[in-house]
């Protein structure tokens, strides 16, 4: 776990939406996995954001993959739909995704200062 | 202690002294919900003085994060814990025992709920953890930003608005008391209306004199009005269109005010409420 990467600075809680805004800065994602997949050498996996853009996830070397249907990705934003995963945590099969978008958008709106 | 803070019996036993005293100590033992950024930013003017955040006296906290390492060094355990605002150093001396040697010590990786006290060392802000527990329902990660920003709101309105009103012994109880535990139930943040913006942002009170039961009461009857449905709203259903800026038991007190004054009418049930 690179540890360095994730405590440097913030990892603003972030979605699909959001995502342009934060190419090549270490974000904390939620999704819904949707498919993993291998490209090349490479083992990927789509996430389906809370604000439900589709976004595909560079697996960390020696990671494990998703072992649940809702995951967050701490990682680099490499483009507006791709990110280089530093860190995943299993977030269970019971999420609620409408309103951790909801709160998404209040701490990244009216409420930035208290979490970013 | 959860029991002891949930028990009715325990906040108000008697009105002497000694009942005073104990609604005190109850009230300074107020659990505060904070962000790792907001404990990192907690200023004390003085070595004897509590840190304040918002201008307001912090005592005991909440934090939820994730725990990027854990180590065990000397008598106590050592968690660095980042909650996606920043990261701090959280130490615990009085770990739960796996055996009469043996600390828990909660592998890095985990989200947990910690609670503590905001402590210094070295001029930087530090945690010392009276208690760490597992989150295993992730909907807990939503509903602990939700109540940081709850909390935030009430010490940010203004005092003078928050202490005189015969409401305020519910405004000031504890973040954890069940109501409004219950006001960021998972369901109460669906909006209504799906047409509804989830850009709208919370505005600031409109007139500067108007009390928080005002202006609840105000809010609540221009969701109403601005949002006719002919089976009407319920508490919960405008506590979540209001982006939780009230919790549901002001929104229901603000229902009841309404209806005795004839600006709303009853809906499809009696928990329902419509525009006249």
């Amino acid at each position: 776990m690179e540890n360095e990467q994730v405590t440097e600075e913030s990892t603003p809680r972030i979605n699909g939406n959001l995502m342009p805004h934060y190419i090549t800065k270490v974000v904390r994602v939620v999704g819904q996995v949707e498919k993993i997949f291998n490209q090349g050498n490479e083992p990927r996996y789509t996430l389906t954001t809370s604000d439900g853009v589709s976004v595909t996830v560079i697996q960390d070397e020696g990671s494990a993959t998703p072992q649940t249907p809702y995951v967050e990705v701490v990682g680099t934003v490499i483009n507006n739909v791709t990110i280089q995963e530093i860190l995943l945590v299993d977030f269970g099969k019971d999420f609620d995704m409408k309103a951790y978008d909801q709160c998404v958008k209040l701490i990244n709106g009216p409420f930035q200062s208290l979490f970013v | 202690m959860d029991a002891d803070l949930q028990s009715p019996r325990r906040r108000y036993q008697s009105n002497n002294q000694d009942g005073q005293n104990q609604r005190q100590q109850l009230e300074d033992s107020t659990l505060i919900p904070l962000s790792v950024k907001m404990v990192l930013a907690a200023q004390k003017e003085f070595a004897t003085q509590p840190f304040t955040i918002d201008g307001q006296d912090i005592t005991n906290i909440q934090i939820l994060a994730l725990i990027l390492e854990s180590v065990s060094r000397g008598p106590a355990l050592e968690y660095t814990l980042d909650d996606g605002t920043a990261s701090v150093v959280g130490k615990n001396y009085h770990p739960q025992m796996i055996d009469a040697n043996t600390p828990e010590l909660i592998e890095s990786g985990v989200y947990v709920r910690v609670y503590g006290t905001i402590i210094q060392t070295q001029e930087k802000n530090e945690i010392n953890i009276q208690r760490i527990t597992r989150v295993t329902n992730f909907n807990d990660v939503t509903s602990h930003l939700l109540t940081v920003i709850h909390a935030h709101l009430l010490r940010t309105s203004s005092a003078a608005v928050l202490t005189s009103q015969p409401a305020i012994d519910h405004l000031s109880s504890p973040i954890t008391s069940p109501p409004m535990s219950a006001a960021f139930h998972m369901e109460s943040l669906t909006p209504h209306t799906p047409n509804r913006s989830m850009d709208q942002t919370i505005t600031p009170p409109r007139q500067q004199n108007l009390t928080r039961r005002e202006m609840c009461l105000q809010d609540v009857l221009q969701f109403i009005q601005e949002n006719t449905e002919p089976d009407g709203h319920t508490a919960m259903d405008i506590a979540g269109a209001l982006l939780g800026k009230y919790p549901e038991y002001e929104i229901k007190e603000a229902l009841t005010t309404l209806y005795d004054n004839a600006q709303v009418t009853i809906g499809l049930t009696m928990d329902h409420y419509a525009c006249i």
